[in-house]
Protein backbone atom coordinates (compact mmCIF):
# COMPACT_ATOMS: atom_id res chain seq x y z
CA UNK A 1 0.00 0.00 0.00
CA UNK A 2 2.99 2.40 0.76
CA UNK A 3 4.67 1.26 -2.55
CA UNK A 4 1.47 2.30 -4.25
CA UNK A 5 1.38 5.23 -2.59
CA UNK A 6 4.86 6.27 -3.17
CA UNK A 7 3.95 5.74 -6.88
CA UNK A 8 0.59 7.85 -6.65
CA UNK A 9 2.91 10.72 -5.19
CA UNK A 10 5.60 10.80 -7.47
CA UNK A 11 3.25 10.34 -10.79
CA UNK A 12 1.24 13.41 -9.40
CA UNK A 13 4.01 15.09 -9.01
CA UNK A 14 5.23 14.85 -13.03
CA UNK A 15 2.03 15.43 -13.59
CA UNK A 16 1.98 18.53 -12.04
CA UNK A 17 5.48 19.57 -13.39
CA UNK A 18 4.40 18.49 -16.94
CA UNK A 19 0.88 20.68 -16.55
CA UNK A 20 2.87 23.72 -15.82
CA UNK A 21 3.08 26.39 -19.12
CA UNK A 22 5.48 25.30 -22.12
CA UNK A 23 8.95 27.45 -20.92
CA UNK A 24 10.21 29.59 -24.29
CA UNK A 25 12.92 27.60 -25.41
CA UNK A 26 14.35 27.93 -29.39
CA UNK A 27 13.14 25.40 -32.12
CA UNK A 28 14.42 24.19 -35.23
CA UNK A 29 12.71 26.44 -38.44
CA UNK A 30 13.07 23.59 -40.93
CA UNK A 31 11.99 20.92 -38.04
CA UNK A 32 8.91 18.95 -36.89
CA UNK A 33 8.02 20.57 -33.68
CA UNK A 34 6.43 23.65 -35.85
CA UNK A 35 2.92 25.33 -35.09
CA UNK A 36 0.44 24.47 -37.84
CA UNK A 37 -2.41 26.46 -38.28
CA UNK A 38 -5.74 26.15 -40.25
CA UNK A 39 -6.40 29.40 -41.48
CA UNK A 40 -2.88 30.85 -42.37
CA UNK A 41 0.41 30.09 -44.20
CA UNK A 42 2.53 28.72 -41.86
CA UNK A 43 6.65 28.77 -42.22
CA UNK A 44 6.50 25.14 -42.67
CA UNK A 45 4.01 25.82 -45.55
CA UNK A 46 6.42 28.41 -47.47
CA UNK A 47 9.16 26.12 -47.19
CA UNK A 48 7.35 22.73 -48.84
CA UNK A 49 5.95 25.45 -51.67
CA UNK A 50 9.06 26.33 -52.51
CA UNK A 51 10.82 23.24 -52.78
CA UNK A 52 7.96 21.69 -54.36
CA UNK A 53 8.57 24.58 -57.34
CA UNK A 54 12.05 24.41 -57.38
CA UNK A 55 12.06 20.70 -58.20
CA UNK A 56 9.59 21.26 -60.87
CA UNK A 57 11.32 24.31 -62.11
CA UNK A 58 14.63 22.23 -62.33
CA UNK A 59 13.27 18.87 -63.44
CA UNK A 60 11.41 20.77 -66.54
CA UNK A 61 15.33 21.26 -67.63
CA UNK A 62 14.58 25.34 -68.39
CA UNK A 63 18.41 26.33 -67.30
CA UNK A 64 19.82 23.15 -68.57
CA UNK A 65 22.02 25.39 -71.23
CA UNK A 66 23.11 27.64 -68.51
CA UNK A 67 26.13 26.78 -66.73
CA UNK A 68 28.76 28.47 -63.97
CA UNK A 69 30.36 30.68 -66.43
CA UNK A 70 27.06 31.02 -68.52
CA UNK A 71 24.69 32.11 -66.19
CA UNK A 72 20.91 33.21 -66.89
CA UNK A 73 19.82 36.11 -65.48
CA UNK A 74 16.15 36.34 -63.92
CA UNK A 75 14.17 39.50 -62.82
CA UNK A 76 11.81 39.33 -60.48
CA UNK A 77 7.72 40.11 -61.60
CA UNK A 78 4.71 40.76 -60.22
CA UNK A 79 4.13 38.69 -57.12
CA UNK A 80 0.52 39.13 -55.93
CA UNK A 81 -0.84 37.64 -52.80
CA UNK A 82 -4.71 36.88 -53.71
CA UNK A 83 -4.91 35.30 -49.92
CA UNK A 84 -6.72 36.80 -46.41
CA UNK A 85 -3.38 36.13 -44.91
CA UNK A 86 -1.28 39.35 -44.75
CA UNK A 87 2.61 37.84 -45.35
CA UNK A 88 5.72 39.02 -47.02
CA UNK A 89 5.94 37.35 -50.36
CA UNK A 90 9.21 37.61 -49.91
CA UNK A 91 8.88 34.00 -47.65
CA UNK A 92 8.46 32.25 -50.96
CA UNK A 93 10.35 34.17 -53.79
CA UNK A 94 13.23 34.90 -51.72
CA UNK A 95 13.82 30.31 -51.00
CA UNK A 96 13.31 30.03 -54.60
CA UNK A 97 15.76 32.85 -55.43
CA UNK A 98 18.24 31.36 -53.19
CA UNK A 99 18.22 27.81 -54.31
CA UNK A 100 18.45 29.16 -58.57
CA UNK A 101 21.48 30.98 -57.06
CA UNK A 102 22.67 27.98 -55.30
CA UNK A 103 22.19 26.20 -58.77
CA UNK A 104 25.23 27.92 -60.09
CA UNK A 105 22.91 28.47 -62.97
CA UNK A 106 20.77 31.60 -62.52
CA UNK A 107 21.89 35.63 -61.42
CA UNK A 108 18.91 36.99 -60.17
CA UNK A 109 19.08 41.00 -61.03
CA UNK A 110 18.65 43.35 -57.71
CA UNK A 111 18.45 46.48 -60.31
CA UNK A 112 15.74 45.57 -62.63
CA UNK A 113 12.59 45.39 -61.46
CA UNK A 114 8.93 45.62 -62.04
CA UNK A 115 8.06 49.55 -63.04
CA UNK A 116 11.64 50.32 -63.05
CA UNK A 117 12.02 50.62 -59.56
CA UNK A 118 15.25 48.53 -58.63
CA UNK A 119 14.97 46.09 -55.48
CA UNK A 120 18.96 47.89 -54.57
CA UNK A 121 18.64 51.60 -55.56
CA UNK A 122 22.27 52.09 -54.76
CA UNK A 123 23.58 48.97 -56.96
CA UNK A 124 21.49 50.64 -59.67
CA UNK A 125 22.93 53.84 -59.07
CA UNK A 126 26.74 52.13 -58.64
CA UNK A 127 26.10 50.84 -62.20
CA UNK A 128 25.03 53.46 -63.62
CA UNK A 129 27.79 55.41 -62.55
CA UNK A 130 29.97 52.29 -63.97
CA UNK A 131 28.16 52.48 -67.15
CA UNK A 132 28.67 56.57 -67.46
CA UNK A 133 32.57 55.95 -66.57
CA UNK A 134 33.15 53.45 -69.05
CA UNK A 135 31.29 55.71 -71.96
CA UNK A 136 28.41 53.46 -72.01
CA UNK A 137 26.04 55.62 -70.92
CA UNK A 138 24.15 55.74 -73.70
CA UNK A 139 23.67 51.91 -74.38
CA UNK A 140 21.01 49.83 -73.65
CA UNK A 141 21.27 48.26 -70.12
CA UNK A 142 21.48 44.47 -70.06
CA UNK A 143 17.99 42.82 -69.38
CA UNK A 144 17.42 39.48 -67.59
CA UNK A 145 16.87 36.54 -69.47
CA UNK A 146 13.37 35.81 -67.80
CA UNK A 147 11.12 37.13 -65.33
CA UNK A 148 9.71 35.06 -63.01
CA UNK A 149 5.66 35.79 -61.58
CA UNK A 150 3.97 34.33 -58.78
CA UNK A 151 -0.01 34.47 -57.45
CA UNK A 152 -0.69 32.45 -54.02
CA UNK A 153 -4.74 31.77 -53.66
CA UNK A 154 -6.69 30.68 -51.05
CA UNK A 155 -9.70 27.97 -51.07
CA UNK A 156 -11.65 27.88 -48.03
CA UNK A 157 -14.08 25.17 -46.56
CA UNK A 158 -16.16 23.72 -43.39
CA UNK A 159 -18.04 21.01 -42.04
CA UNK A 160 -19.23 21.71 -38.72
CA UNK A 161 -16.22 22.26 -36.67
CA UNK A 162 -13.73 21.20 -38.86
CA UNK A 163 -12.11 24.05 -41.18
CA UNK A 164 -9.79 23.60 -44.22
CA UNK A 165 -7.75 25.90 -45.86
CA UNK A 166 -5.92 25.32 -49.22
CA UNK A 167 -3.20 27.64 -50.37
CA UNK A 168 -2.08 27.70 -54.30
CA UNK A 169 0.91 28.84 -55.25
CA UNK A 170 1.09 29.77 -58.87
CA UNK A 171 4.21 30.59 -60.19
CA UNK A 172 5.41 31.17 -64.39
CA UNK A 173 8.74 31.70 -65.84
CA UNK A 174 8.88 33.71 -69.06
CA UNK A 175 11.46 34.22 -71.48
CA UNK A 176 11.49 37.69 -72.57
CA UNK A 177 13.69 36.98 -75.79
CA UNK A 178 10.23 35.16 -76.99
CA UNK A 179 7.54 36.56 -74.09
CA UNK A 180 6.36 32.90 -73.73
CA UNK A 181 6.10 31.64 -70.74
CA UNK A 182 8.95 28.55 -70.70
CA UNK A 183 7.55 26.81 -67.21
CA UNK A 184 4.91 26.79 -64.86
CA UNK A 185 4.12 25.09 -61.56
CA UNK A 186 1.68 25.06 -58.93
CA UNK A 187 1.98 23.58 -55.67
CA UNK A 188 -1.18 23.60 -53.06
CA UNK A 189 -0.78 23.06 -49.10
CA UNK A 190 -3.96 21.97 -47.96
CA UNK A 191 -4.43 22.24 -44.11
CA UNK A 192 -7.46 20.81 -41.95
CA UNK A 193 -8.63 21.02 -38.09
CA UNK A 194 -10.48 23.00 -35.56
CA UNK A 195 -7.68 24.44 -33.60
CA UNK A 196 -3.95 24.69 -34.08
CA UNK A 197 -1.55 22.01 -33.11
CA UNK A 198 2.33 21.60 -32.38
CA UNK A 199 3.97 19.12 -35.40
CA UNK A 200 2.83 18.47 -38.58
CA UNK B 1 -8.58 3.86 -9.71
CA UNK B 2 -9.56 6.25 -12.65
CA UNK B 3 -7.30 8.56 -11.73
CA UNK B 4 -4.04 6.30 -11.24
CA UNK B 5 -5.48 4.78 -14.78
CA UNK B 6 -4.91 8.59 -16.34
CA UNK B 7 -1.75 9.54 -14.19
CA UNK B 8 0.01 6.67 -15.91
CA UNK B 9 -1.35 7.53 -18.86
CA UNK B 10 -0.43 11.12 -18.93
CA UNK B 11 3.23 9.47 -18.02
CA UNK B 12 3.69 6.83 -20.14
CA UNK B 13 2.77 9.13 -23.17
CA UNK B 14 5.59 11.47 -23.26
CA UNK B 15 8.17 8.50 -22.72
CA UNK B 16 6.29 7.33 -25.84
CA UNK B 17 6.85 10.58 -28.53
CA UNK B 18 10.60 10.44 -26.77
CA UNK B 19 10.99 7.57 -28.11
CA UNK B 20 10.80 9.05 -31.57
CA UNK B 21 14.26 7.98 -33.31
CA UNK B 22 14.74 9.25 -36.74
CA UNK B 23 15.21 6.19 -39.44
CA UNK B 24 17.59 7.06 -42.45
CA UNK B 25 18.06 5.40 -45.99
CA UNK B 26 21.43 6.09 -47.98
CA UNK B 27 22.56 5.17 -51.58
CA UNK B 28 25.18 2.50 -51.60
CA UNK B 29 27.04 3.06 -54.92
CA UNK B 30 28.30 0.01 -56.85
CA UNK B 31 26.45 -2.65 -54.94
CA UNK B 32 26.53 -6.04 -55.38
CA UNK B 33 23.91 -7.00 -58.66
CA UNK B 34 20.54 -8.22 -57.10
CA UNK B 35 21.34 -5.56 -54.19
CA UNK B 36 18.65 -2.86 -53.56
CA UNK B 37 21.72 -0.01 -54.18
CA UNK B 38 20.64 1.85 -50.44
CA UNK B 39 21.03 0.91 -47.30
CA UNK B 40 18.26 1.67 -44.25
CA UNK B 41 19.26 2.15 -41.05
CA UNK B 42 16.31 1.50 -38.89
CA UNK B 43 16.12 2.79 -35.31
CA UNK B 44 12.43 3.17 -35.29
CA UNK B 45 10.87 -0.30 -35.95
CA UNK B 46 7.18 1.26 -35.73
CA UNK B 47 7.71 4.38 -37.62
CA UNK B 48 9.53 1.19 -40.05
CA UNK B 49 6.50 -0.44 -40.70
CA UNK B 50 4.53 2.73 -41.71
CA UNK B 51 7.40 4.29 -44.21
CA UNK B 52 9.71 1.24 -45.18
CA UNK B 53 11.75 2.13 -48.58
CA UNK B 54 11.33 -0.34 -51.32
CA UNK B 55 12.92 0.82 -53.97
CA UNK B 56 15.44 3.85 -54.98
CA UNK B 57 16.61 5.33 -58.41
CA UNK B 58 19.11 8.14 -59.28
CA UNK B 59 19.13 10.29 -62.55
CA UNK B 60 20.87 13.59 -64.08
CA UNK B 61 17.85 16.13 -64.57
CA UNK B 62 18.89 20.10 -65.58
CA UNK B 63 22.49 19.32 -67.20
CA UNK B 64 24.20 17.92 -64.19
CA UNK B 65 22.19 17.97 -61.36
CA UNK B 66 21.19 14.45 -59.46
CA UNK B 67 18.01 13.68 -59.07
CA UNK B 68 16.61 10.78 -56.63
CA UNK B 69 13.50 8.87 -56.31
CA UNK B 70 12.33 6.91 -53.36
CA UNK B 71 9.42 4.57 -52.76
CA UNK B 72 7.92 4.24 -49.71
CA UNK B 73 5.22 1.72 -48.85
CA UNK B 74 2.61 1.59 -45.53
CA UNK B 75 2.24 -2.06 -44.38
CA UNK B 76 -0.56 -0.83 -42.15
CA UNK B 77 -4.35 -0.87 -41.98
CA UNK B 78 -4.76 2.84 -41.21
CA UNK B 79 -3.88 5.94 -42.61
CA UNK B 80 -0.43 7.64 -41.11
CA UNK B 81 1.71 9.94 -41.13
CA UNK B 82 5.09 10.54 -41.13
CA UNK B 83 7.93 13.82 -41.98
CA UNK B 84 10.89 13.22 -44.22
CA UNK B 85 13.91 15.58 -45.51
CA UNK B 86 16.29 14.58 -47.98
CA UNK B 87 20.19 15.96 -47.35
CA UNK B 88 22.41 16.86 -49.98
CA UNK B 89 26.16 16.26 -49.57
CA UNK B 90 29.47 16.54 -51.92
CA UNK B 91 31.59 13.27 -52.65
CA UNK B 92 33.85 14.48 -49.69
CA UNK B 93 31.20 14.25 -47.20
CA UNK B 94 30.25 17.58 -46.81
CA UNK B 95 26.97 19.11 -46.67
CA UNK B 96 25.19 21.59 -49.18
CA UNK B 97 22.42 23.70 -48.60
CA UNK B 98 19.10 22.78 -49.82
CA UNK B 99 15.67 24.08 -49.28
CA UNK B 100 14.97 20.56 -49.28
CA UNK B 101 16.85 20.22 -45.59
CA UNK B 102 13.44 21.00 -43.53
CA UNK B 103 11.20 18.65 -42.58
CA UNK B 104 8.14 18.11 -44.80
CA UNK B 105 4.80 16.15 -43.66
CA UNK B 106 3.72 13.38 -45.56
CA UNK B 107 0.34 11.03 -45.41
CA UNK B 108 0.11 7.41 -46.29
CA UNK B 109 -3.02 5.35 -47.37
CA UNK B 110 -2.80 1.84 -45.63
CA UNK B 111 -1.76 -0.24 -48.06
CA UNK B 112 -0.01 2.42 -50.22
CA UNK B 113 3.46 3.19 -52.02
CA UNK B 114 4.05 6.77 -52.94
CA UNK B 115 6.79 8.32 -54.15
CA UNK B 116 9.29 11.04 -52.37
CA UNK B 117 11.55 12.83 -54.80
CA UNK B 118 14.56 15.91 -54.23
CA UNK B 119 16.87 17.36 -56.65
CA UNK B 120 20.35 18.07 -55.92
CA UNK B 121 21.22 21.72 -55.26
CA UNK B 122 24.16 21.86 -57.56
CA UNK B 123 26.30 19.52 -59.19
CA UNK B 124 28.48 19.55 -56.69
CA UNK B 125 26.33 17.69 -54.60
CA UNK B 126 26.36 14.05 -55.33
CA UNK B 127 25.45 11.87 -52.95
CA UNK B 128 22.48 12.28 -50.87
CA UNK B 129 20.23 10.75 -47.37
CA UNK B 130 16.68 10.32 -46.59
CA UNK B 131 15.65 11.05 -43.09
CA UNK B 132 11.93 9.54 -41.78
CA UNK B 133 10.50 10.80 -38.59
CA UNK B 134 7.47 9.92 -36.87
CA UNK B 135 5.18 12.41 -36.70
CA UNK B 136 4.22 14.24 -33.58
CA UNK B 137 0.57 13.80 -33.45
CA UNK B 138 0.08 10.35 -32.88
CA UNK B 139 -3.19 10.37 -31.40
CA UNK B 140 -4.51 12.40 -34.70
CA UNK B 141 -3.67 9.38 -36.39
Amino acid sequence: MLQVNKLFMSLVGVSILCACGTPARKINSGGTELITTVGQVDIQDFNEAATKLVQSMTTSGVFAEYSSKNKAVLGISRIINDTTDQFDTDLLVKKIRIALLNSGKVEVSTTVGLGGKAEDPMAKSAKEMEEFKNGKGTEMPAMPKFTLTCKILEVRASAGNTKQSSFVFQMSLTDITTGNSKWEGEQSVTKQGSKPAIGF
Amino acid sequence: MKLIRSLILCNIFPIMVACNTVNSVVPVPNGRPGSPGFQQVVTNGWLNYKANVTDVHEDIVNGDQKRVQVSVFSNQSSAQSFSYRFEWLTTGGMHVDSIGDSWQTQRIMPQETIILNSIAPNSTASTWRLQLSDTNLPLSQ
